[in-house]
């Protein structure tokens, strides 16, 4: 009998077999309790195709709205339409078309723990520090802030990848998100994980999502997770004691697939390049080469002193490009982050301004007032050069 | 013994009927409707003194009788000869067997069409409003979504209207049945069907009403009709009705899909209705693509998400160029059609889908779609 049941046990074990939702399912758009749910089209539960897709622009003989004819992919509205409007910005906006849209903050609010960061408060705000045309706009109190350009984006992407070849066929969302899978990011616990990246470079291919996988996190190199707001004993992006990056999607693999070497224009617009001072013939907007700058893969053997907690081991550490960088837009120049390393004094508004530098820097570094001289600090660091120009 | 010159006369003249006997039996015998006429026709509309002409009635929701005679000595109109107070959905008249599209119970086994069953009992949404079986919309529901004016019927038997004047109707120039040219009034409604139900449709070829699939003229296609698999009162990967389709929505005009779109003109590319400008090409899509194959996906079939939909699904089936009630393989050549998601006559489901894509449990609503876009689950 006893015999019986443990056979019977073990055939239970074995037959069963646990019920996965598809990626779809899985994805932050088509989760049950908070995916995709388009006020003119609540009458479908959350998460359903129809939110996002009109079959055939017409329910009960009229289009939901918003109206304005079929788009393409059969979605609601056109893919792209400026800095602030398309898509995927009728939704992640302040006046959503998306039912009880939550707000949308910065990656200082969200994963450095600033919440008194509370604007930009959506990712359409977030793209409204720069006009279409990439020139800094007012926004959040800001008059020289920083966006992703949706242009340029778009531009680059354009019949790479297997994007479109024209720029009515490119959500230039899509060079980072999936919307079929992009995920809500929580804090992978083990093997488990979440990510709302997509690498551009997969689009052709399976376009999973990024950053969930324990391969693809920032523990797979030498990472120390900034200090969270105002802490010293706990770090980004969960506000844990977790700082190895092993809770943090690789970024650095995930950001260089565009801003590499290999392509030695395209990220920033000329209109964007202007807004910066040029020394001679150089701009001094450069892509950035990890494998030799010190931020990245190359050993600058730097005096550890000279760096602050928790940086203050001696080992070759490799930031995130998040570590100093929003994804979306920032009040400062060049995406640069308000809260860096625990503190939210980061004012980087001209890339002339030496002190605005140090508010960057000195996150990080300690350096005194009188450093090299008066000169702002890209002179001497880029993101491409050697140890003694290690950004 | 020597026939006479007489009786040689009588011999020839019974010769010759005997072979038009032969010849003229064997076609009767392929009519669709087969059996005594007073199954379905009443000379006088009289019977015992009664009158023998009904019609269903939706207001009692069943048959009423008429003494008013119906036209072409009909006992029933279309929706009364159609509809059943039972839930079966193939009732038998003597000797033939009449598909049943409206049931005033819960069909047990809706035919391929499916049942305006739940037009009566749920509501405008989940049926083809059809003269007759309810009062019309109100607008805009009261012309088909998408109307293309004076668009091109299928096979290129004339256009359609040039504005929609009038309930939808069954058959005729404001329905789906029948001669698209013929009966625009619901009193003249019959006569888009003269010929169909006694033609041998052993072929369909689209030629006449009779020999045009499920008498929709103009539309091939192959009509499963496996005892047991009638209609599809019963329907598997393999025994299913054989539907017509085209590669490209310019492909063809006789294909179901067409029959759709000659009043849901925006909703079809071909150039006679919305063509690429309403619906879009594969390049991308503004609205969803019909009478289009697989091969044709935009990044190409092999390794698509289509890819993965193989084996016939009578949830969401596809349309071929050369139908087949048989074939259970899905492959490039296999084409998304209009039934591919919705049902023509009525369904359960919001908007005559063929699958729950309004259910409050998001696997139940997509898995439909799930069948084709199999990387959307």
């Amino acid at each position: 009998m006893k015999d019986t049941l443990i056979t019977l046990a073990i055939c239970i074990f074995l037959t069963t077999t646990p019920v996965y939702a598809g990626t779809y399912l899985d994805s932050a758009h088509g989760n049950t309790s908070y995916g995709v749910n388009r006020s003119s089209t609540s009458g479908y539960t959350k998460g359903n195709c129809a939110h996002c897709h009109e079959q055939h622009a017409s329910i009960e003989g009229v289009e939901p709205a918003p109206t304005g004819g079929p788009d393409k992919w059969l979605v609601f509205t056109t893919l792209y339409t400026d800095q602030d409007t398309g898509l995927c910005l009728s939704c992640h906006a302040g006046s959503s078309s998306q039912v009880g849209m939550p707000n949308q903050y910065t990656f200082s609010y969200k994963f450095g723990g600033d919440t008194s960061l509370i604007c930009p408060s959506s990712i359409a705000q977030a793209f409204s520090f720069i006009t279409e045309g990439g020139v800094p706009q007012s926004n959040c109190g800001s008059t020289t802030g920083s966006s992703h350009q949706l242009t340029a984006v778009r531009t680059f992407l354009k019949s790479k990848w297997g994007f479109g070849a024209t720029n009515p066929k490119v959500n230039p969302c899509s060079g980072c998100h999936n919307p079929h899978k992009a995920q809500r990011h929580s804090y992978p616990s083990g093997s488990a994980g979440t990510s709302p990246l997509s690498r551009p470079t997969t689009h052709d291919g399976d376009w999973n999502v990024y950053g969930a996988a324990t391969n693809e996190r920032m523990s797979n190199y030498v990472y120390q997770a900034p200090y969270s707001s105002g802490s010293t004993t706990t770090y980004e992006p969960d506000g844990t004691v977790t700082s190895d990056g092993s809770n943090m999607p690789d970024y650095v693999t995930f950001c260089t697939d565009c801003h590499n070497a290999s392509y030695s224009t395209g990220q920033m617009t000329s209109s964007q390049k202007s807004q910066f001072a040029t020394v001679g013939a150089q701009p001094y907007i450069r892509s950035p080469n990890w494998t030799t700058s010190p931020h990245g893969q190359a050993d600058a053997g730097m005096d550890a002193t000279k760096r602050k907690a928790p940086y203050t081991a001696d080992k070759n550490y490799v930031l995130s490009c998040t570590d100093c960088h929003e994804t979306h837009g920032s009040p400062n120049r060049m995406l640069i982050r308000k809260e860096i390393n625990g503190s939210s004094v980061v004012t980087f508004n001209t890339w002339n301004d030496r002190a605005g530098w140090f508010t960057v820097c000195q996150r990080c570094h300690t350096i005194d007032s009188g450093h090299k001289g008066a000169n702002p600090c890209y002179v001497c660091h880029q993101h491409d050069t050697s140890w003694f120009k290690p950004i | 013994m020597e026939l006479k010159r007489h009786d040689v006369k009588i011999l020839q003249i019974i010769i010759i009927y005997i072979a038009t006997l032969i010849v003229v039996i064997p076609n009767l015998s392929h009519a669709k409707v087969t059996g005594v006429c007073y199954n379905c026709h009443t000379m006088h509309n009289s019977q015992g003194g009664a009158a023998m002409a009904q019609e269903y009635s939706s207001g009692s929701g069943g048959l009423t009788g008429d003494t008013t005679p119906n036209p072409c000595l009909l006992s029933y109109d279309c929706v009364g000869c159609h509809f059943s107070s039972t839930a079966n959905t193939i009732v038998s008249v003597g000797s033939s067997n009449i598909p049943i599209v409206l049931n005033s119970t819960t069909p047990t086994s809706p035919l391929a069409g499916g049942n305006f069953y739940w037009l009566v009992n749920t509501g405008d949404k989940y049926g083809h409003n059809v003269y007759g079986i309810k009062t019309q919309e109100g607008s805009p529901m009261d012309a088909p979504p998408g109307f293309t004016a004076s668009a091109g019927t299928p096979s290129g038997y004339g256009t359609g209207p040039a504005s929609w004047a009038t309930q939808l109707n069954c058959a005729g120039v404001y329905g789906c049945h029948g001669d698209r040219t013929q009966g625009a009034t619901a009193a003249t409604v019959v006569e888009a069907m003269k010929g169909g139900h006694h033609t041998d449709d052993s072929t369909i070829d689209a030629s006449t009403v009779g020999k045009s699939y499920r008498f929709l003229r103009g539309i091939t296609g192959v009509e499963l009709n496996a005892t047991g698999y009638k209609w599809e009162q019963t329907a598997d990967s393999t025994h299913h009705n054989g539907y017509k389709g085209g590669a490209t929505p310019g492909t063809t005009t006789d294909g179901i899909s067409y029959l759709c779109g000659s009043c849901h003109g925006n909703f079809h590319g071909h150039a006679n209705l919305g063509g690429s400008t309403q619906v879009g090409s594969s390049s991308p899509w503004f609205r969803h693509p019909t009478d289009f194959a697989f091969s044709g996906v935009e990044g190409g079939y092999a390794g698509s998400e289509y890819d993965d939909y193989t084996s016939y699904s009578t949830t969401t089936p596809v349309a071929l160029s050369t139908p087949s009630t048989s074939t259970s393989t899905v492959d490039s050549t296999s084409m998304v059609m209009c039934l591919s998601c919705h049902r023509a006559h009525g369904s359960p489901n919001y908007k005559m889908i063929r699958w729950d894509y309004k259910s409050t449990t998001l696997s139940t609503a997509l898995s439909g779609c799930n069948v084709c876009h199999t990387s959307k689950n």
